[in-house]
């Protein structure tokens, strides 16, 4: 129930218009290059995109590969999440730094970074049989390496607003340390944790540095954008990047619809 | 039933040193102190959520000291309850049968029995953050009986309600525990919740269990003045119901007969605890008119203390003990002084039944 002087600032005429003036700023300035990219690919350029199979399946990658990477960040986020919402110990900074890191390095590095360490020749390559060089997990991998930090954070977010004495019941009435986890801390943390996995997805179909130089190929669609603008020019770049647009705007809106509910 | 030797627990720069503290079967110990003397500690370690540095906790005959919470059968009840949010009433209480493994059936028929009890059978469906708070504090003791733990742990329960609902939910308890029996360990600040509930009274001041009794011996002989503070003057008064008469009952204490304002269910014949304020103990130096709805008793003047602008009397009467406040010019104004023989006066509604036995 929102409450009458909930809506007090925004009452006063003058703070509103200063408010939705800024804002209306920030709205154009994201606005005007979509609409040039749109302008600029145009309906037939849409459409020809659209019948191409090398865009279309670029774009399926991109969104296969996105999901498996935001998965994965989820799943393998969650206990690290825990440690560091429950925990204080020595060095926890050092790590919550480190988790963060993927933010604020040139994902070109990222990349070459992964690709020194996980190629098949390398140590734990070889060892695993594994390489992330030109295949589907190289792309997975580099996505991964720079969608983990919202995975891990949002995940952290939700579970250090779970109240410890919501837990420490649940063990008083009989239940052990891993049903807690799972009966109690996960679901109350959902909401976070979906959230942290919608971030991890926007981020890893974005990624483009990371996975050009780890995997050029297969061929995500990121990459074929940044591909047919030195091949084919602008307009093809544009028109596919529209494409790209319409299919994360329809995903992303799908998604929080369902979230919702 | 509970035996505690010797616990020591650390928190933060707090330490808690529990000498000794036995709770038997079917016991209502209520453990009442100050904010800051620990109670919630102790509480959190019988319940296995803080680890002592030494001593020992004995449930039934077994050492639980390093158990995790989950084997001791001991349900704790939080301040702030912890109900869960993301589930109903019914999957809030039946949590602890269905993490055991019990029959689906089997969980349902108990939630419905002790809902029963409750009475809060029509909320079962509801969220729980849909609940009022007195409805709260319900389910939060369904969850934590619905297992039948060894012992229940109530940690300042009926603090955070208004006054009309914690009222109603203390004889609620009490109806609870004759018919179900379970024993249980209160935490409070409130020696009238103390009295009214307790079997016995642990006080506890600074982390230490200083006297442990029954809540009228310990009100009667403070071991300290410390204790004896807590207490803020807080006159019990124990005896029979010799006349029940609508909102009012006429009680005997050693021969003396007191009106005081009656409790639901208080029958002739039984035994009663009365609680009353030295605030509102009037004092006359010659015997006033009495009436049905006030209260005159002889006394002698034992003791005088000064408190800024009020005085503090205290006062015998045939073995009962009195305290009054009284105003500096109502003391001077009456010339008292000590061993004087005053008459001590209060309301019939200023006396109040607490706590009532057949």
């Amino acid at each position: 129930m929102k409450l009458e002087y909930d809506h007090l600032l925004l009452r006063s005429k003058g703070f509103l218009i200063t408010v939705s003036a800024v804002a209306s700023i920030v709205i154009l300035f994201l606005l005007i290059p979509l609409a040039f990219l749109i302008t600029i690919a145009g309906w037939e350029g849409i459409v020809e995109t659209s019948a191409s199979k090398e865009a279309l399946s670029s774009i399926l990658l991109s969104f296969e590969a996105g999901v498996i990477a935001a998965t994965l960040s989820v799943l393998f986020g969650i206990p690290l999440a825990y440690i560091l919402a429950r925990l204080s110990f020595r060095g926890k900074g050092i790590i919550s730094g480190l988790i963060d890191l993927p933010l604020v390095i040139p994902h070109t590095v990222a990349g070459i970074a992964i690709l020194l360490a996980y190629n098949s020749r390398g140590p734990i390559g070889s060892l695993l049989g594994i390489g992330v060089e030109d295949s589907l997990l190289g792309v997975i991998a580099a996505m991964s390496f720079v969608s983990a930090p919202f995975a891990i954070n949002f995940a952290r977010e939700g579970f250090e607003a779970i109240d410890v004495s919501l837990e420490n019941v649940a063990r008083s009435v009989g239940a052990n340390a891993f049903k807690v986890f799972f009966t109690i801390s996960i679901p109350l943390a959902m909401r976070s944790i979906i959230v942290g996995w919608l971030m991890a997805l926007a981020r890893a179909i974005s990624e483009v540095g990371a996975i050009m130089i780890v995997a050029y190929h297969p061929i995500v669609s990121s990459v074929l954008v940044y591909e047919w603008f030195t091949t084919r020019g602008l307009k093809a770049a544009a028109g596919l990047s529209t494409l790209l647009l319409i299919f994360s705007l329809l995903v992303l809106i799908g998604l929080r619809a369902l979230h919702r509910k | 039933m509970i035996e505690i030797e010797k616990l020591r627990v650390r928190a933060g720069s707090f330490t808690l040193e529990v000498e000794e503290l036995n709770v038997g079967r079917g016991e209502y110990m209520v453990v009442m102190g100050p904010n800051g003397a620990g109670k919630t500690v102790l509480l959190e370690t019988i319940a296995g959520f803080r680890r002592p540095i030494s001593g020992k906790i004995v449930i039934d005959g077994v050492d639980v000291t390093f158990k995790p919470p989950e084997k001791r059968a001991i349900s704790f009840v939080p301040q702030n309850l912890a109900l869960w949010p993301h589930m109903t009433v019914f999957e809030n209480i039946s949590y602890g049968l269905k993490i055991r493994g019990i029959d689906k059936n089997e969980v349902k028929r108990k939630v419905l029995e002790i809902s029963e009890i409750m009475k809060i059978k029509h909320l079962l469906d509801r969220r729980v953050t849909t609940l009022s708070g007195g409805e709260k504090q319900k389910v939060a003791l369904a969850r934590a009986l619905v297992i039948s733990p060894k012992a229940v742990l109530l940690d300042e329960p009926l603090s955070n309600l208004d006054k009309g609902v914690a009222e109603k939910l203390k004889s609620f308890i009490k109806e609870i525990r004759r018919e179900v029996g379970f024993t249980a360990i209160h935490v409070t600040h409130d020696p009238i919740e103390a009295a009214e509930l307790g079997d016995r009274v642990a006080v506890m001041l600074n982390g230490r269990i200083l006297q442990v009794g029954e809540p009228i011996e310990v009100m009667r002989n403070p071991k300290s003045l410390e204790i004896a503070s807590l207490y803020g003057g807080l006159i019990l008064l124990k005896g029979k119901i010799v006349e029940v008469n609508n909102e009012l009952v006429k009680v005997d204490i050693n021969g003396k007969r007191i009106t005081a304002l009656s409790k639901a269910g208080c029958k002739k014949g039984g035994k009663a605890l009365i609680s009353l304020k030295p605030e509102d103990i009037g004092i006359f130096t010659e015997e006033p008119k009495m009436t049905s709805l006030r209260n005159v008793l002889e006394c002698v003047i034992e003791d005088i203390k000064e408190k800024g602008s009020l005085v503090h009397l205290t006062l015998t009467s045939e073995g009962m003990r009195l305290e009054s406040l009284i105003t500096r010019g109502s003391f001077e104004h009456l010339e008292l002084r000590k061993g004087k023989r005053v008459f001590a006066v209060f309301k019939a509604s200023a006396a109040r039944v607490i706590s009532y036995e057949p």
